[in-house]
């Protein structure tokens, strides 16, 4: 069965996301409540402006299936809706076709990871 | 109909002459005034009434804020404002506080009241009440004359000039949240005012360069005069020997950074000009902090050991050569929850070995309707660590314990933004709307009248 994931409006004045970190690579196998990708949404990211008001979040999946196309890197810039990867229940099987339904995930707020003086 | 007269009243400092600019309205004629609602502002000055004395900086009460010292006209009668032709001559006359001597008869102009009596009535409501307002700039440079405590200043503060009774005074010394709580929609403190009744003063120190977390703070408390020279002297040191040459915004982020610190907000007295005459009061009577000052990380100097905090945004922005001192000359200290709260014991103890202030201290947002997490295996542990809303928790529960600890109070950010609704008023955690800043405003008032601090009765 193949499953698709599209970036959720995770904020109702969210304009894009940007990837940040993502955990897995093409063909790997997702165990079931693995952490998946981290992105931070930055709500003026149209305005420049003091105090950046930009949240950090924490994809993870809720379904085991395989790691079969990814659509995005850390750093690209993804608007709500964007497909950022496709999966499949069975290692080998056909990428043709309309996925069968959308990924499970969960959503978390975390906290800023990097360097402080990167 | 009765019009009744907004009279400047006496504004007296003993050995200096008051003097004023003329009057820019914030309201325009036929407005129609509530008492209490501040319709218009001017400049002022105070200079040596003995002409020896006029070159001595060191007379002067206002030294650090004469040039951003103002007087807030508010309306003590509810009316139609009538403005004087007499009371603005425009341009620079009413920007520059050197043109008139501040005179108690001068009318301003008249409000219409509803009134049987058709005469002009002279009561103590032509008196108008005075709201002072004082910004220490950060810059001389930043001279931004646009309107009500404009301009770039390290401090701003308003109190009422013509209030009776015993002072008050709140610091506020935490972060952005702030700013809207505490400054209100047009930045100059009316809405606090507005909602308090009594002779308070109310103080906003910005996190422009340095985050106030406790730990800094205890360190500016403690910082001799030696500490500051030496680290003024490694500023200067390695700016000048870096190898990448600061640009302009750098060199201004530094210079802020070392005047902040180089203060103690925390000790630091203030004059004050009321209708009777200057005086002085200080330290504080209460400080409002932002539990979402203790970042995780801190930085440290490798050196000389004292510790900065900033905001990364201010940090990515200030160039290379900034950048490159940080990297070079800091580590970074990253911080359990425990030994924040050890920062906040030090910091309370520090402070009421010599006063009685009282720490309020807002917490965090802790939880998120943008979240659906149904399982922590994504999470390592800790995850306070990585988890937003399980850092907020615990930084929370922190603050309970710090409270039964050391006596403080908290602001319940996390309680009041939840029950207005968080996604639409606290869309990112820390930025409120004017509803949720309103509310916590109130209740910040509420605390204040709850611990005795005098000054900031219910209207």
């Amino acid at each position: 069965m193949l499953l698709t994931l599209a970036l959720p409006r995770i904020n109702e004045q969210m304009t894009t996301a940007v990837i940040r970190t993502i955990y897995a690579a093409e063909g790997a196998a997702m165990t079931l409540n693995s952490k998946f990708l981290d992105l931070a949404i930055d709500l003026s990211a149209t305005v420049v402006h003091d105090c950046p008001p930009i949240s950090y979040y924490r994809i993870g999946l809720r379904d085991k299936a395989w790691l079969r196309k990814l659509l995005v890197a850390p750093g690209d810039y993804v608007e709500p809706g964007t497909v950022l990867a496709h999966f499949s229940t069975e290692a080998g099987e056909a990428l043709e076709g309309v996925p069968s339904r959308a990924m499970r995930i969960s959503i978390a707020g975390i906290l800023n990871q990097s360097d402080w003086l990167g | 109909m009765a019009l009744v007269p907004l009279r400047l009243g006496p504004l007296t400092a003993k050995g200096f002459h008051v003097l004023r600019s003329g009057v820019r309205w914030l309201c325009r004629d036929g407005h129609g005034c509530r008492p209490g609602e501040i319709i218009a502002f001017c400049n002022i000055a105070l200079t040596p009434a003995a002409r020896d004395e006029r070159n001595s900086s060191a007379a002067q009460p206002f030294a650090d804020e004469i040039r951003d010292l103002q007087v807030a006209f508010a309306a003590t009668a509810r009316g139609r404002l009538r403005k004087s032709a007499a009371s603005s001559r425009g341009g620079f006359l009413d920007l520059q506080p050197d043109h008139q001597f501040w005179t108690p008869d001068f009318v301003i102009g008249h409000l219409e009241t509803a009134s049987n009596e058709d005469a002009v009535t002279d009561s103590a409501e032509s008196q108008l009440q005075l709201l002072m307002l004082a910004g220490r700039r950060t810059t001389e440079l930043a001279e931004v004359r646009s309107g009500l405590l404009t301009g770039w200043h390290d401090r701003a503060r308003a109190w009422w000039g013509g209030k009776d009774g015993e002072r008050g005074t709140l610091l506020s010394l935490g972060i952005c949240e702030q700013l809207g709580i505490i400054r209100g929609e047009k930045n100059a403190f009316l809405e606090f005012f507005d909602a308090a009744e009594g002779p308070a003063q109310v103080l906003f120190v910005p996190d422009d360069a340095l985050v106030p977390c406790a730990q800094i703070l205890t360190q500016q408390l403690h910082r001799t005069r030696a500490d500051q020279l030496a680290i003024a002297s490694d500023f200067v040191k390695s700016f000048a020997e870096g190898k990448v040459a600061p640009i302009g915004k750098g060199w201004i982020f530094a210079g802020a950074l070392l005047s902040a610190l180089q203060r103690s907000p925390l000790t630091e007295r203030y004059p004050i000009l009321t209708r009777e005459g200057v005086s002085e009061t200080g330290p504080a009577n209460a400080v409002l902090l932002s539990l979402n000052s203790e970042a995780p990380v801190i930085l440290r100097h490798k050196r000389l050991g004292y510790c900065i905090s900033c905001h990364r945004f201010r940090m990515a922005e200030t160039g290379p050569a900034v950048r490159s001192w940080l990297q070079n000359n800091f580590e970074t200290v990253r911080r359990t929850i425990d030994e924040i709260r050890a920062d906040y014991c030090r910091l309370i103890d520090a402070v009421r070995a010599k006063s009685d202030m009282k720490f309020l201290i807002m917490n965090m947002m802790s939880t998120s309707g943008y979240e659906d997490v149904y399982n922590y295996a994504p999470f390592d542990e800790p995850m306070g660590d990585s988890l937003a809303s399980v850092h907020g928790k615990e930084m929370n529960l922190m603050l309970h314990d710090l409270a039964h600890e050391r006596d403080i109070s908290i602001v319940d950010v996390d309680a009041i933004a939840a029950e207005l609704g968080a996604a639409a008023h606290l869309p990112d955690g820390i930025h409120a709307s004017g509803q949720l800043q309103t509310e916590l405003r109130s209740e910040i008032l509420r605390i204040l009248r709850g611990l005795g601090i005098p000054g900031f009765g219910p209207r």
